[in-house]
């Protein structure tokens, strides 16, 4: 019986740990598909109807719009504008993941631009572009202005949030939705800092941001120094994060579609509203402007290298907002034999058996919840050396240590923009000065200062008593607890979980109702509350003077 | 009533069963001066009779923060906890008389320094189970900025990161905030504001083991580093040197059970038996709150 049990719970982990039933999802194996591309004196080098499968379900696909039209419309040199004249060469090629069109264009006597785009069949694509030719000199201040139509699964309703701070303006709990006096000239210049958290924020009037060279792995943004995110307004799970990289300097000018010229310098025109969405209020962002817009993107030329580059990737994420928690241990041998199990029943009560699992799949649906723990899918258990021996007390800078040392930076990580992740840590040890504390987590801040903000938390096993049963018990709901807290559900007095503490009594449930004196419940918080405030990360949350404001749950 | 609703129990009813101090207060506030440079870390005293105050990581408490410019705000620690229930055993007898205390160490939140604005700060601790109410008497102190040449040398070394800055003196050490353990380095290179904090720092680093950041390799803590860092003069403040005192402690620990008979272990123990000998009763109590 207990090998079925067994057999059962590894079974019931493998499709949470693969994702692979998690719909809607990109299709990540399909080529993206373009419905023209070429090369007009009027458009430039240019891409129509560019779009990318999405499967609603299993044998449910969907094409989805990307860009209506994505272009090289031309480029800049000492003030002057070069369009594309005419082209020295296009073609295409297609490889393994991938497919890329390229062309060389003439934009001054002897002076070409070759430009290189690559779709990934991932969802990420990549913009390259070079001068060439007798008449081209490396130190001249070359620009390259491209032309991003953006029209989200057809919706033509899209909302464009860019990325700031308070060191490109004022800050603010919500950023302006008419034109400010800081914001007066329509141009915001982006200052990245270790010190100041950086928001996605929309602008209701056009605006211009300028952007440095932004690394990958820097910014405290919530998609890691993205400079820009475009939803569909009415589905705001479908969307794109758009990066440059560490060496080209970008100036993203958002402008009411009817508004735009041709002029390949454009402005800003502060005074010219964007119209909203109409999906105002309920929406859990922001941002609430931006139909029937488009950004032209100005690139500077780079400060390494020769090529202008910057990128992108596609999100479709759930119906809800997708959760991917990974336990890390020690190994069982060292805690009695104790093996983290999400699906262990912590407690029955009249709903059933109450679950690591069913509780935080009530929060996520039970298709956005990814679950992965030691010892299976590539998770290691962890290490004592370097730190402290079975049962001691381990620093908090050690821990600290740990927690940054284990997340995974990696590029790969970086671009998942799918799902929120978060990670525990059952360690078997106690905290040194505090050898009562059952659960730490480190809170608040950017990834300079604090680099695990919100995205782990630790449970000490030797602090938690009780027989083993109790302390397995005990430890699930303290995982619970901390998942609650990564959330950032503790400041705000919901009840249920977080606050009902006696495990026996604990309906180990995220609270569907508001909690007496709490305007919104759990449940409500995790799924509509601004991303913001509730994704576990290095996001400015307490940066933001006084309490949270309150929010309308959908 | 079992487990965490015991902890919970404890720690709510902590407020009510604290006796009432001078003032009317339960808690007591106090700092070591009166006056800071930005960028100093300030070792809050937290006083209460008859049970140990909370710790401001347990969200228990909340320290409320006026900031020079009129402004309110609720300090956030960069560490949350929360503590079991207290240990079985034999409760002990309320002592009204009896003081205890606890520290909290304000400089990192957010991303980056506390108090970031010179000027005149008031602190009081709050109950957010009683409303927000008052439950401390209020800490004035004053920010000054850095005004010696080797203090503004000092400041624009911690301006260059003052994130990880804020959060190694925070966590008093960590090898993997590389650029905020550098800075403290640079910071102990020459005397300023700011060089004590640096040496306590560096010290308490050395007194632990570490894995070199993203696990490339390790490296054990070095008592012998460690001592020669150490600060001992309570003149400037008592926090540092029992603090240094109790890092260096949990590191002969550490390192004798890996090799009992190295000759460290000895000289280590010897300073900081001498230093503890010379305690008062109160630091006592306040060194064995660590």
């Amino acid at each position: 019986m207990i090998r079925y049990r067994a057999l059962f719970a590894w079974m019931s982990l493998v499709p949470c740990l693969a994702g692979a039933f998690s719909y809607p999802a990109l299709d990540t194996t399909s080529n993206w598909s373009i419905q023209d591309w070429g090369f007009t004196t009027g458009q430039g080098f240019y891409f129509q109807g560019t779009g990318k499968r999405v499967w609603n379900g299993p044998g449910q696909p969907e094409t989805k719009t990307v860009f209506y039209n994505l272009a090289v419309v031309g480029t800049r040199l000492g003030g002057n504008s070069h369009p594309l004249q005419s082209q020295d060469f296009m073609g295409e090629m297609q490889g393994d993941g991938y497919l890329a069109k390229y062309g060389s264009f003439k934009v001054a006597p002897a002076v070409s631009l070759v430009v290189v785009v690559f779709f990934m069949d991932d969802g990420k694509f990549d913009v390259n572009a070079y001068f060439t030719g007798d008449g081209y000199a490396s130190g001249q201040a070359w620009e390259v202005i491209f032309r991003v139509d953006y029209d989200l699964a057809g919706a033509g309703n899209n909302i464009a949030e860019f990325l700031w701070n308070a060191g490109s303006e004022g800050r603010s709990a919500s950023p302006p939705q008419v034109p400010r006096l800081e914001a007066l000239d329509g141009r915001l210049v982006y200052a990245p800092s270790t010190g100041i958290p950086s928001y996605w924020a929309a602008s209701a009037h056009e605006i211009t941001l300028e952007y440095p060279p932004l690394p990958r792995e820097a910014g405290s943004g919530v998609e890691n120094a993205g400079f820009a995110r475009i939803l569909n307004a009415s589905n705001p799970q479908f969307g794109m994060v758009l990066w440059g990289d560490g060496a080209t300097p970008l100036d993203a000018t958002f402008k009411a579609y009817g508004s735009f010229d041709g002029n390949l310098d454009p402005k800003a025109d502060v005074s010219t509203t964007l119209q909203m969405t109409g999906e105002a209020g309920s929406f859990p962002r922001y941002a609430y402007a931006g139909r029937d817009q488009v950004m032209l993107l100005k690139l500077r030329p780079p400060t390494a290298g020769v090529t202008y580059k910057f990128g992108g990737k596609l999100f479709q994420r759930g119906g809800s907002r997708p959760l991917a928690v990974s336990v890390h241990q020690h190994h069982p041998d060292g805690m009695g034999g104790f093996g983290f199990d999400p699906d262990k029943v912590i407690r029955y009560t009249q709903s059933g058996g109450r679950t690591f699992r069913n509780a935080l799949a009530e929060l996520t649906g039970p298709d956005d919840l990814a679950l992965s723990r030691s010892g299976e899918g590539g998770v290691s258990y962890l290490p004592y050396d370097g730190y402290a021996q079975p049962g001691n007390a381990v620093t908090e800078a050690q821990l600290h240590n740990l927690m940054t040392s284990q997340r995974d930076y990696s590029a790969r990580s970086l671009e998942n923009v799918r799902e929120w992740r978060l990670d525990l840590y059952l360690v078997n040890w106690r905290l040194q000065g505090e050898p009562d504390a059952w659960e730490a987590m480190f809170d608040y801040g950017g990834a300079g200062g604090n680099g695990i903000a919100r995205e782990g938390a630790a449970i000490f096993w030797p602090s938690i008593g009780g027989d083993q049963d109790a302390r397995v018990r005990r430890a699930s709901l303290s995982a619970l607890h901390t998942v609650g807290l990564a959330l950032n559900m503790g400041r705000n007095g919901l009840g249920g979980i977080m606050s009902l503490a006696d495990i026996d009594k604990n309906t180990v449930r995220f609270n569907t109702s508001s909690a007496p004196g709490a305007p919104f419940s759990e449940v409500d918080w995790y799924r509509t509350a601004p991303e913001a405030w509730v994704k576990p990360g290095r996001f400015g949350v307490g940066s933001i003077p006084g309490t949270m404001p309150n929010f309308v749950p959908r | 009533v079992t487990g965490f609703c015991r902890a919970l129990t404890a720690a709510l009813t902590l407020l009510l069963s604290i006796s009432i101090q001078a003032g009317g207060f339960p808690f007591s506030l106090a700092a070591e001066r009166a006056e800071f440079v930005v960028g100093q870390p300030i070792y809050l005293r937290i006083g209460s009779f008859n049970a140990p105050p909370p710790s401001l990581e347990e969200g228990i408490l909340e320290l409320s923060i006026t900031a020079p410019d009129g402004s309110q705000s609720v300090y956030r620690p960069p560490l949350r906890l929360r503590r079991g229930p207290p240990n079985a055993g034999p409760e002990a007898e309320p002592d009204s008389t009896r003081s205890h205390v606890r520290f909290a160490r304000l400089i990192a939140s957010g991303d980056g320094l506390l108090f970031r604005a010179p000027g005149r700060y008031r602190l009081v601790l709050i109950s957010p189970e009683k409303g927000g109410a008052a439950v401390s008497d209020t800490l004035g102190f004053r920010l000054k900025p850095p005004e010696a040449d080797a203090d503004r040398r000092a400041f624009a070394i911690i301006t260059r990161n003052p994130g990880e800055y804020a959060m190694a003196v925070y966590l008093e050490g960590g090898d993997q905030l590389a650029q905020g353990m550098a800075i403290i380095r640079e910071l102990a290179g020459f005397k300023s504001a700011y060089t004590r904090t640096a040496f306590f720092i560096l010290s308490s680093n050395w007194a632990q083991d570490f894995t070199d950041y993203r696990g490339k390799g390790s490296r054990t803590l070095d008592l012998e580093k460690s001592l020669a860092m150490a600060q001992w003069d309570k003149g400037q403040g008592s926090y540092i040197p029992l603090r240094n005192a109790y890092r260096l402690v949990n590191g002969v620990q550490a390192a004798s059970r890996r090799n009992p008979e190295a000759p460290v272990l000895r000289e280590v123990r010897s300073r900081v038996e001498a230093f503890i000998a010379g305690l008062s009763a109160e630091e006592s109590a306040w060194y064995r709150s660590f």
